[in-house]
This record gives C-alpha cells, structure tokens and sequence, in this order.
C-alpha cells in the first residue's frame, strides 16, 4: 500500500501546481476585494454629481461628460455606493430606508405621516416582511436560512422614527454588519418573486430554471444584477424606482438623459432614484 | 453584528435535522470548529467509506462560506489528494447565506456522487474521467475509500 501511495504522490505534482494556481486565483480575488474596500465605503458621502467628472475626462465616448452635466442640473446630490456587486441592492435598500427617515424628519407633516404610512406597508401587510417570509417559506427556504437577516430589515424599519440619516450611514458602513444583512435578504426577496412567478420569467432564462438561475445569479453576494432582478425586487416590495442611464452614448441634451421607470405604474414618487454606469449603481437625490 | 456568526450557528443546531449520511459535531471549546462526518454516496466509489471534513467558520459568516477541507483521504478530481482542499463553487463565489452547515455537507455528498473533471486538483483523477477511462478512475477512487474510508458513522452520544 505504501509503495503505490508514493506513486499517487509522485503523480500527484501536478495537482500540486494545480492547487498552487487555483490559491493565487482566490488569493488574487481576496487581493481585489480588499483593495475595493480600502478604496470605497460601503456607503459613500453624498457629492455633487460633478465630481464624476474626473473618472471620464479621457473617455473616447461623448456621452459621459455631457451626461454629468446634465445630472448636475437635473441631481443635487449623488451618493456612490461600494462596487463590489451588490451595489444595487445596497443603493435601494439605502435609498429607501433614507428617503423614509428624510421625510419624517422633513418637518412637513403630511411627508413625515406618508412615510411612517410607509414604513409600515412594509412592514405589516405589505409584501416585504411576513407575506414575503410566508413566500420563502412555501419555497422550501428554512426559518434559520434568513431569520436573521429578514429580522434585521424588520428592526430598520420599525425603529425608522428614531433613525437619523447618520446612524443609518453608520449602520450601512459596518463590514459585514447589519446593512449587510439587509441588502442580501433583498436578494432574497428577489428570489422570492422570481421563484413565485416563474411563468413570467422563464422565457428569459436561457438554459436555466428559476430554480438554478437564482441559486447562481440572485443569491450569492457578489453577484450583479440585471434588469430581471430589478423589476422582481421592485415587485416584491411594492415600490417603483427610477434610473438614470449613463452609458456614454451620445443624447439630445434638451431632453435629457432617458430616466428609466421601474415598476412605477400608478405611483409618483419613486422609492429610489439610482444612477447606472456599466456595471454599477449609485445613488441620486434631486434634493 | 459581530457576534451574528454565534448566533446562527446556536440556530443552526437547534435546527439541525437527523440525516443518517451527516454526523456533523462541533468542538467542544470552540463552536466556530466543526468536525463532520459524510457517508459515501451508494452507486458511487465512494459507497462504503465515511469521511471526515474539517470547517472552520469565520467571524463574517453567514456572509461567507464556511473553510471546508477533507480529514480524510479521497480520490476525486475537485479534491486536492494530500491537502484535503476543495474546490467547489457553493464554497466561494456561489456560497449564499441560505446555506447552513448541514447544506454544505449535503453540497459535498452531492460532489462525491457529481464530479466535475474539467476544474481538477486531482489532475489524474480528473485527466481519467476526461479520457472516459471511468473504469480507472472508479477503481482507484473504491481502492482509496477502502484503504482510508473503511469505517462506521460516529454514534451521537446517548444514542
């Protein structure tokens, strides 16, 4: 036995090589997320749209600069967001938990009253808290494989009258901290929806059920999203969302850049005003 | 949240359902380390063997995947053949906080009767299924599972 396992060791050097290049690739991805996070908050200060600008002066493509000033007189404020590929998830959590805590502290008694109104919708007979948790439920998820991190979007929401905007920066900046539990139960939210109507989505899924497309494209942290995620988060929550491309194609300046509406079918206000660049969300404020 | 990982792990327990192919046991003096042991899938080369699986889980999990290598020797071609290493992608990129300890000893059941040869650490193990000789790659995979994985699940204590 001993001799053929030193064959099998022999043998096995290049599995050795094998396993050497396969640790420098995770150690390369550690390396990169590391850097990322050095170099980005989770959640950023809120700047002035301009200050784009810089990151496209070289850019061969029209668009970016002319688009960064259109968003300067359209936004007053942008807000950038880590971009480690949960960027939209955490933007709209972020931006519809401050837009709540904006509004009641607004001063202005109808917005503060619509936006516990709000806060409670999700948190009571809206889709998000217990029909939702109801949903992954009946989709085989297990009370202990979210409970945790459905808890943490419930708290957030029912404490949001004590919430100032800095304790909820604060709370979004912690590594691995209660943000985080909050943008990825909203991964989870948009499994929910794809996986309760799959009629609706499958078409789209080349070679994937519901089933094995949010196991790989949903569910992990890290994992970017598309258009498909975006209207079955916005669905399950029942919010709408705004978002305005900058893409560096050129545009009609009068007109604007194309601020695309996300389920905001019979609403007014949406939930969230995001600012998409390939492969990344922000967040915009027009106030 | 730093003490999030204590917490789903005292949940996970409690939760933890009787599967006869998963004995899984944390150290007594540290929760974060777990030892489990994984009955070989029948039908497979593995039938007949047990093998045991180190996890180390870190202070961001759920977050992240808990570090899983095998105690045990096995040949398979995601499984490095001297260091236990694995590679398997609900490990790292495609790891979500839905899963628990129990899920990813089922996920490695699920690699023991499902190897993918085309991402080896085992290069022989992998070059063997990749040349279609399952023959060779069965024998060797049985004959290693004999000579390592000959054992008899853990008993739970009181049971």
């Amino acid at each position: 036995m001993e001799s053929s396992e030193r064959d099998q060791e022999e043998a096995t050097s290049e599995s050795a090589k094998k396993l050497q290049e396969y640790e420098a690739t995770v150690a390369q991805q550690n390396a990169i997320q590391e850097e990322i996070k050095k170099a980005q908050p989770l959640v950023g200060k809120a700047v002035s749209p301009s200050a784009l600008s810089p990151e496209y002066t070289d850019n061969v493509k029209p668009g970016f600069l002319k688009g960064i000033e259109y968003l300067s007189k359209r936004y007053a404020r942008l807000r950038p967001v880590r971009g480690d590929g949960n960027c939209f998830y955490r933007a709209l959590t972020f931006a519809l938990l401050e837009n709540l805590v904006l509004k009641l502290r607004s001063g202005d008694a109808a917005a503060a009253q619509a936006a516990k109104a709000e806060a409670q919708r999700l948190v009571d007979k809206g889709k998000p808290m217990k029909e939702s948790c109801q949903t992954l439920l009946s989709l085989g998820y297990e009370e202990v494989s979210f409970d945790m991190f459905s808890a943490e979007l419930l708290e957030a929401l029912e404490g949001i009258e004590t919430t100032t905007p800095e304790s909820l920066e604060a709370k979004f900046n912690e590594d691995g901290g209660s943000g985080e539990y909050i943008m990825w139960f909203c991964r989870l939210l948009t499994s929910a929806f794809i996986k309760s109507h799959p009629s609706r989505f499958e078409s789209f899924l080349i070679g994937d059920t519901v089933d094995t497309f949010c196991a790989r494209e949903v569910e992990p942290l890290g994992v970017e999203c598309e258009q498909l995620q975006i209207i079955a988060l916005c669905e399950q929550l029942d919010i709408g969302v705004r978002i305005e491309y900058l893409n560096g194609e050129d545009f009609d300046a009068s007109k604007g850049l194309d601020a695309v509406p996300v389920n905001m079918d019979g609403r007014q206000e949406a939930a969230a005003e995001l600012l998409f660049r390939p492969g990344h969300y922000d967040i915009l404020y027009t106030a | 949240m730093s003490m999030a990982c204590f917490k789903r792990l005292r949940m996970e327990i409690k939760s933890m359902s009787d599967d006869p192919d998963i004995f899984l046991e944390s150290s007594e003096s540290d929760i974060r380390r777990w030892k489990a042991h994984i009955r070989g899938p029948p039908g497979t080369p593995y039938e007949g063997g047990v093998f045991e699986l180190d996890l180390t889980v870190g202070m961001q999990y759920p977050l992240v995947p808990p570090a899983v290598t095998f105690v045990t020797r096995v040949f398979h071609p995601n499984v490095h053949f001297t260091t236990g290493a694995i590679c398997l992608d609900v490990l790292s990129r495609a790891w979500t906080p839905a899963w628990g300890l129990q899920a990813t000893c089922r996920a490695l059941l699920a690699l023991l009767s499902d190897p993918a040869a085309d991402s080896p650490l085992n290069c022989d193990a992998g070059n063997m299924i990749r040349a279609g000789d399952a023959c060779a790659f069965e024998s060797m995979a049985r004959m290693y599972t004999l000579e390592h994985a000959a054992r008899d699940m853990p008993r739970r204590a009181g049971s």
